[in-house]
């Protein structure tokens, strides 16, 4: 059953070993039925596979009798279609995996977050199913501003918006993927009776601006489409169907709302009609969206006419937006500027064991120090989740039992 | 109290057996004690794949399994020990166990340390970490919990290994990075064997040891 599980995602069984920290020999043994997968296996290979436990209990002949549309998990339908790559497929691997991890650990830490079902089924209870697209993403955003903090500021909320999400539950992931034409996506992951919302930016040339945008609007198609399997955004595809308009109307409303960009112009004294490529620098900074979503948000709270849209998306802020928000500057200046190292900005957070480095979300990586330094979790069972060796996640975190007799 | 029957193992005590290409000490608890050295499957999975010596101890891991210097514990050689067992002990008791240990310390310890304490045997695992967090948690561990330099002290008492291939031992897990006991850190075998409280240990038949009753209590055994 696993052998067809792995052929209806295209996932090479060897790789999916590697990344799993399995022996390919013995992977390919229980793909092919040669011997049985231990019991303690079945759990993480069903939600990274994302399909049942029982699945694999399934006898051969029983097996036979399903087509392959029985048997490919919704996810893979996705993942497997054109335009994507063998390593798109890997990094959906990890990913699943980690949020399987984040399912245990919160097992184990009883910290569960679930925060976005309730949110997300009040938002598809409420939003009219009849209205324009664009108008059911702001109507979604308006009611996830008001079930979040983001209703209580009138600021830019990219610096909370990470920490706001994951506190919700919603797995956030943000990794370099460079060989990937993929620029956001959103999946579920966890077993399938215990499923949670991830997000997906790929860093790999976009800025801390453009990555918000990605982030609200990958929760968008999480909150609408919870049944197509994945939501898939690629670099420089301009599509306009109904569900990347509302993904992108939810995104804007969520994070530059009227009375974000008012406070933001009122702050510096704006004016609307001389906007030049330093008030837009200023805007882009205070709102913490780039600024293709400032204009657009602009016009559409009716401070600009539609008419200069081009013109403004046009203009060059990169000289001065360095001036307004660390945010804008490359990792060695930010680096440089705010004295830290590379190696524990996210040296701490990347993985060494899986054959593809990932950067693991800082507050998952925070929730397992903590679990380990609250003697919750063994110093090995800490490297498990952020894929390491022990002697690693030692040096990274310090050893809390250097002076405890053991 | 009769010797027991098995002894589960975990990855990193057997890896030192490995690293030190001698697996006399294990060989010696089966032929003079009737002591067969298992490993779970989770371990053997383990082995297989281990972080960043990947697949290296697979030639040893299939020769010591094929000449039966290690028996893996699957569901029929479980089945075999539910005799001595305690009533309602079953297959699936132990893996909702290990599912439950595996919470908190990594698949190879948490199996073992199920394994270990559903079938009342001792263990044999370096990972003294483990037992903390698990114990941190109300989770009962091995009774008692040998380390890899317990079996090297052992059979060295018993005439299993020579002083000098227990000094090739230490050399060759120093040299490799491993960790060793304190005792034996800056000082030769000999001379760490006589600080190291070793806790497997030779008794007469004639005589009545206490029961361990702690993971670091020692495990006395008779020859056959």
């Amino acid at each position: 059953m696993l052998q067809r599980v792995l052929d209806s995602a295209s996932i090479d069984p060897r790789t999916c070993a590697e990344l799993l920290g399995f022996n390919p020999q013995l992977f390919m043994q229980w793909a092919s039925g040669q011997s049985h997968i231990p019991e303690s296996v079945v759990p993480l290979l069903s939600a990274v596979l994302g399909v049942p436990q029982s699945f694999f209990a399934m006898s051969p002949r029983a097996a036979k009798n399903l087509s392959d549309s029985d048997v490919t998990p919704q996810i893979w339908y996705k993942f497997r279609g054109p335009g994507l790559v063998e390593t798109d497929r890997e990094y959906v691997v990890l990913i699943r995996q980690i949020g399987h991890y984040l399912n245990e650990l919160e097992e184990v830490t009883r910290q569960k977050s679930v925060q976005w079902r309730s949110v997300f089924e009040s938002i598809r209870n409420t939003v009219d199913i009849q209205a324009p697209p664009r108008e059911q993403g702001k109507a979604a955003a308006a009611l996830f501003r008001q079930s979040t903090s983001l209703g209580h500021s009138a600021t830019g909320s990219g610096e909370v918006l990470r920490g706001l999400l994951r506190a919700m539950g919603i797995l956030v992931v943000e990794t370099p993927l460079a060989e990937s034409r993929i620029e956001g996506c959103s999946f579920y992951v966890g077993s399938t009776n215990a499923p949670r919302p991830c997000a997906f930016a790929n860093t790999h040339h976009t800025t801390w601006f453009r990555r918000n945008v990605i982030l609200m609007h990958e929760v968008g198609h999480a909150i609408f489409e919870p049944f197509t399997g994945a939501s898939l955004d690629f670099l420089d595809a301009e599509t306009a169907d109904t569900q990347e308009l509302r993904a992108q109307a939810f995104a804007q409303e969520v994070l530059v709302p009227k009375e974000v960009l008012f406070h933001a112009a009122q702050s510096f004294g704006l004016k609307w009609n001389t906007l030049n490529e330093v008030a837009i620098a200023r805007l882009v900074a205070d709102t913490h969206v780039e600024q293709r979503m400032v204009v657009s948000a602009a016009i559409d709270g009716g401070f600009i006419a539609p008419e200069r849209r081009d013109d403004l998306n046009r203009i060059d802020i990169s000289s001065h937006i360095r001036n307004f928000s660390d945010h804008a500057l490359t990792t060695e200046e930010f680096l440089d500027k705010t004295g830290q190292q590379a190696s524990d900005w996210m040296g701490k957070r990347t993985s060494t064991l899986t054959p593809r480095a990932i950067r693991l979300p800082i507050g998952y990586v925070n929730a397992v120090v903590e679990a380990y330094r609250n003697r919750q979790i063994s110093p090995a069972k800490g490297a498990e989740y952020l894929l390491t060796e022990e002697q690693e996640f030692v040096d990274r975190f310090g050893d809390i039992y250097e002076n405890v007799e053991l | 109290m009769p010797n027991p029957s098995l002894l589960l193992c975990d990855s990193d005590a057997l890896v030192q057996s490995f690293i030190a290409n001698d697996l006399r000490p294990l060989q010696g608890l089966t032929r003079q004690f009737g002591i067969q050295p298992v490993i779970t499957l989770e371990v053997d999975m383990e082995l297989r794949w281990l972080g960043k010596h990947k697949d290296r101890f697979v030639p040893q891991l299939d020769k010591a399994l094929k000449h039966g210097i290690l028996v893996k514990l699957d569901q029929s050689e479980f089945q075999r020990h539910l005799a001595t067992a305690a009533p309602g002990t079953s297959w699936s008791s132990y893996q909702a166990l290990g599912s439950q240990y595996y919470g908190f310390v990594q698949r190879g310890e948490a199996y073992t340390h199920a394994g270990a304490v559903t079938l009342g045997m001792p263990a044999l695992s370096n990972d003294q970490k483990a037992i903390y967090v698990l114990q941190a948690q109300m989770l009962r561990t091995a009774v008692p919990t040998l380390r890899a330099f317990d079996l090297f002290v052992f059979a060295h008492e018993s005439g299993i290994l020579q002083i000098n291939a227990c000094e090739d031992i230490r050399s060759e897990l120093l040299k490799s990075g491993e960790g060793i006991p304190g005792p034996f850190l800056h000082a030769s075998f000999e001379n760490g064997m006589r600080d190291f409280p070793c806790r497997l240990r030779q008794g007469k038949a004639s005589e009545t040891p206490p029961d361990p009753a702690n993971h670091h209590d020692p495990l006395v055994i008779v020859p056959l």
